[in-house]
């Protein structure tokens, strides 16, 4: 241990009990800036996210205004629309003042948002109830068969992207690239008929669609759920895969290179320790980023499967709406869907922001 | 201790980055292999390593031991690594996870080499960081690589390099991105360690002639010359030496007339690869490419030390 | 670029070739009036190669004005948005500043908007249609190509030649269309190749949904009726099986164009592979 002989080893007087070091490490001042900094960094993320909130009600907002035709006939549907003008067309202009639409068009926006802020999203053409009710229980059912599909994906995908970005032309690269390639190509909703036309009309080993027989309680309806629920999910995970698989191979492959990974392997780590020890934490921050944005794109390809199986989630309501005209619920999904995205983009911010001291500390990014 | 013999080196797609290099270390003694950027230098220590990954061609010999380094197991090549070679990185470079504390890397390692709880490796973290020529060595220990200077991280890595029983330093360019002073700092830093064989690459003359005891000077993937400190020094063979040492500041800053610039792309195949560049060039050197001739305790490749036919 | 192309940007370009022709000559390739009424639900057979759906019509006829659609809302939407995200990519990361915060939050802001969704509320209040969904489809895909593009004029920015471009006097506009356009024309191209891939696969979605080109034809429509009037309880393979293949071959058939930088011949060893720092990864 003597290599440096005409310096004498010091150690300083506190000793290891002032290390492990967290963020400032006893140090109040350092301390008080980093957190400061952190927070700052989450409350301008956070400040975006509103703004991104607040461009989908415009959106809303804009959608209903710059129509063709009366904006009530939005509001109350065509049908509905047309029966009153002929009844009792004051009803209309009591609704249109309901509505501030005799406003205008600021005084139109503020109601309009007012009404927003307070969860206010009026009721739907088709069942006449409030449309916030059934948004929010088909929400349920929609996350329900995302986000297990998108977890699982991430850790099926992510693992094997690891192996085969770290190893190119090794076991898993070679048998799994083809496969994950091949998946890109594949919308969702084509998949998801393959997968009904054999596992339920040809084997008959699942149902057709839907949530659940009916009828059941505790775990058997439980149960029954995650049994319709293998489809869809399988389509949806199995499609996700592909893309956090493509994502973390070319993660690890450009980490492959890195002069931390090689000194890393210099020092006779094994392979496994410096997969998972070195590589995979430096991998993780530009995946889960990636895997976050992607949500809007997992509720896309949701929409479609939905649809497939006829599982009563958002895509389906949305599908539901779009037949009826049902505006109100249309606005109200698009919405709630926009809402899950930000919300999922702030949550790659926090984490990253605790995985990464660069961000973290307020070096970079 | 360490001997490479006839090592070339070649990526897939023709690129030579290493032609026929025969070098040898002996034990506790310190050598810096001198060239310019993209000689080839950092090559040799990857390929001591066996880093180069699959793309490369490697043939040649490179003997520890007894043991051929070039064809060991991957399971004998880390144990290698581990109990006999030590890397350290350039600090100007990412040789440090930038994830994780210099301190964690320092005790992982310690800890990796040696059983020892927690605490004991903190504690041998800090005195050999301190050896290193930290001053604050704990709060170094709590720092993320980004916080600290090229300078510091360089002493990290240093310490990280010697924190092993491995009898073998492998370093790679520890001048770089650093000042005069910091540079006699880090030479001061080598040049006392003790009881370990060294292989230093550099593209600073000056530092080399500090740190070493030998010198070996790489041009365009070739070794061209090779000998003692004081000898290189004192009297360099190659005409590409001389004119290197004489740019040097205290020799007068004499750039060489005639000293061009190398032109792209290897130069008359078979000829020497200076030859383009070199002013006291004759025939003979553009026909055919020198052997490393022995000149002394010396070897150079030249023609005009070969002796007469 | 050209004859030197990998093999499978060639095997891409080929398969495009074939979908492009059938698309153009159309009323020549396609054996019969894809609108005209028959027999319905027939097996594949001599007259009717791939069979007929619910209201007789021939399914191959079919697909290929179905080609037409496809190919029009694939390649005006990719075009339209590589152009939209190249400018404001271009725009931002050369003048940078408030121009850039601004066009970066605003890209923000979309791609945080659920793309499909999207699409689909869009179409369903301006009504389907060839125009509308196409326009629904560029409202989103924009963004990526604008980050991307943003990244590379960042990186190209510091470089010597421009540098020196702009010491010398040159004007912002000179610098771009000069120097920098070319320079990310291929980064342009791949993303519009892929940008193709992906109108196309929403295009299936939106028609899928019932929400495509009311009348054309489009393959997503195909499946639309093949999905939602009995052709899959009915085992009418030859109704549903064709629009998906044709859709996959596409979107592959694009994602293999897009490799178009790759070049024949032994993989480029770039120097200083063990270090590694390839420029553009």
């Amino acid at each position: 241990m003597r290599v440096f002989p005409e310096r004498p080893a010091t150690r300083p007087a506190e000793g290891p009990a002032a290390w492990p070091g967290g963020p400032g490490d006893g140090d109040r001042k350092s301390f008080r800036r980093a957190l400061a900094a952190r927070l700052s960094r989450l409350g301008s993320k956070a400040a975006a996210a509103a703004l991104t909130v607040f461009c989908i009600v415009s959106v809303n907002f804009a959608l209903i205004r710059f129509m063709p035709g009366d904006p009530v006939t939005h509001i109350v549907g065509e049908d509905e629309y047309l029966m009153l003008e002929a009844s009792s067309p004051e009803t209309i202009e009591a609704i249109r003042a309901e509505y501030g639409l005799d406003g205008s068009l600021p005084a139109q926006f503020a109601a309009y948002l007012a009404r927003t802020a307070r969860l206010d999203f009026g009721s739907s053409y088709r069942t006449k109830g409030p449309v916030l009710d059934t948004a929010l229980r088909r929400m349920k059912f929609t996350l329900l068969l995302a986000v297990p599909s998108t977890a699982l994906a991430a850790v099926i995908g992510g693992a094997l992207g690891l192996l085969a970005g770290w190893r190119k032309g090794g076991l898993a690269d070679m048998t799994a690239s083809p496969v994950m390639g091949l998946l890109q190509t594949v919308p969702a909703n084509c998949l998801a008929i393959a997968f009904l036309l054999l596992f339920s009309f040809r084997l008959g080993a699942f149902p057709l669609g839907g949530i659940t027989e009916g009828g059941l309680t505790g775990a058997e309806k439980a149960l029954d759920i995650l049994w319709h629920m293998a489809l869809p999910a399988a389509v949806l995970t199995l499609l996700k895969c592909s893309s956090d698989y493509m994502l973390m191979k070319s993660v690890v492959a450009s980490l492959r290179d890195e002069e931390y990974v090689l000194t890393a392997m210099s020092r006779g780590y094994s392979e496994w320790r410096i997969l998972t020890g070195h590589v995979l934490k430096n991998a993780l921050c530009p995946f889960i980023t990636s895997l976050c944005m992607q949500f809007g794109y997992i509720l896309s390809g949701s929409m479609l499967v939905e649809v497939v199986f006829s599982w009563p989630g958002m895509g389906m309501l949305v599908h539901e709406s779009v037949a009826g005209k049902d505006f109100p619920m249309l606005q109200t999904c698009f919405l709630f869907m926009g809402a899950c995205v930000v919300a999922c983009n702030l949550l790659a911010d926090a984490l990253v922001l605790a995985i990464d001291p660069r961000v973290r500390e307020g070096g970079i990014g | 201790m360490l001997r490479a013999e006839d090592v070339s080196v070649s990526f897939a797609g023709g690129a030579r980055v290493l032609d026929e290099v025969t070098l040898g270390l002996a034990a506790g003694r310190k050598t810096c292999v001198i060239g310019e950027t993209g000689s080839g230098k950092s090559m040799l220590l990857l390929t001591i390593l066996g880093l180069l990954g699959p793309g490369a061609a490697v043939s040649g010999r490179i003997l520890m031991d007894g043991l051929d380094l070039l064809r060991l197991s991957p399971r004998e090549l880390r144990k290698a690594r581990k109990e006999r070679l030590s890397y350290i990185p350039q600090g100007s470079g990412n040789g440090l996870n930038p994830l994780y504390t210099a301190g964690s890397q320092l005790t992982e390692l310690i800890r990796f080499h040696r059983e020892v709880p927690q605490g004991e490796a903190v504690s041998l973290a800090g005195s050999l960081l301190a050896q290193a020529g930290l001053d604050d060595p704990f709060r170094v220990m709590a720092s993320y690589p980004f916080q600290l200077s090229g300078g510091m991280r360089q002493r990290v890595l240093a310490a990280m390099g010697l924190s092993g029983e491995a009898p073998i330093l492998l370093v790679d360019e520890p001048t770089k991105g650093l000042d005069r002073a910091r540079i006699d700092l880090m030479a001061a830093l080598f040049r006392g360690i003790e009881g370990k064989s060294m292989l230093c690459v550099t593209h600073d003359l000056r530092f080399a002639r500090q740190v070493a005891d030998s010198v070996a000077v790489l041009y365009s993937s070739e070794l061209i010359e090779e000998g003692s400190c004081g000898e290189f020094y004192s009297g360099p063979l190659h005409p590409y030496s001389r004119a290197m040492l004489a740019a040097l500041p205290e020799n007068g800053l004499k750039a060489e007339a005639g000293f061009a610039p190398p032109r792209s792309g290897k130069v008359a195949a078979g000829g020497c690869a200076f030859a383009s560049r070199c002013r006291e060039a004759v025939p003979r050197c553009l026909r055919g490419r020198p052997p490393l001739i022995a000149a002394g305790n010396r070897r150079v490749r030249c023609w005009k030390h070969a002796p007469e036919p | 670029m050209t004859g030197k192309l990998g093999l499978r940007p060639r095997i891409g370009a080929a398969i495009l070739l074939a979908l492009l022709l059938a698309a153009v000559f159309a009323p020549l390739v396609s054996p019969l009036d894809p609108y005209e009424f028959g027999i319905p639900y027939l097996e594949p057979s001599a007259a009717h190669l791939l069979g007929t759906n619910d209201v007789g019509q021939d399914i191959l006829s079919e697909l290929v004005y179905g080609a037409r659609v496809s190919l029009i809302i694939g390649v005006t939407a990719a075009f339209a948005v590589t152009a939209a995200g190249a400018a404001v990519g271009l725009t931002s990361g050369y003048w940078g500043g408030k121009a850039d915060v601004a066009l970066m939050g605003l890209t923000n802001v979309f791609m945080s908007l659920p793309a499909l969704p999207l699409t689909v509320v869009l179409v369903a209040y301006l009504g389907p249609g060839l125009r509308n969904v196409i326009l629904a489809i560029c409202l989103t895909a924009w963004t990526g190509t604008a980050r991307v593009v943003r990244s590379r004029v960042l990186q190209l920015k510091e470089l010597p030649f421009v540098k020196i471009e702009k010491t010398l006097g040159a004007g912002p506009l000179y610098v771009m269309f000069r120097h920098l356009l070319p320079n990310i024309g291929e980064l342009v191209f791949v993303r519009g190749v892929l940008a193709v891939a992906s109108a196309m696969l929403a295009e299936a979605g939106l028609s899928f949904l019932g929400l495509g080109t009311a009348g054309a034809k489009s393959w997503g429509s195909i499946l639309h009726y093949a999905f939602f009037r009995g052709g899959l309880v009915n085992g009418c393979y030859w109704w549903y099986l064709p629009p998906m293949i044709c859709i996959s071959l596409s979107v592959t058939g694009f994602l293999l164009l897009s490799y178009v930088g790759e070049r024949r011949g032994p993989a480029a060893p770039a120097a200083g592979a063990a270090k590694g720092r390839r420029a553009d990864a």
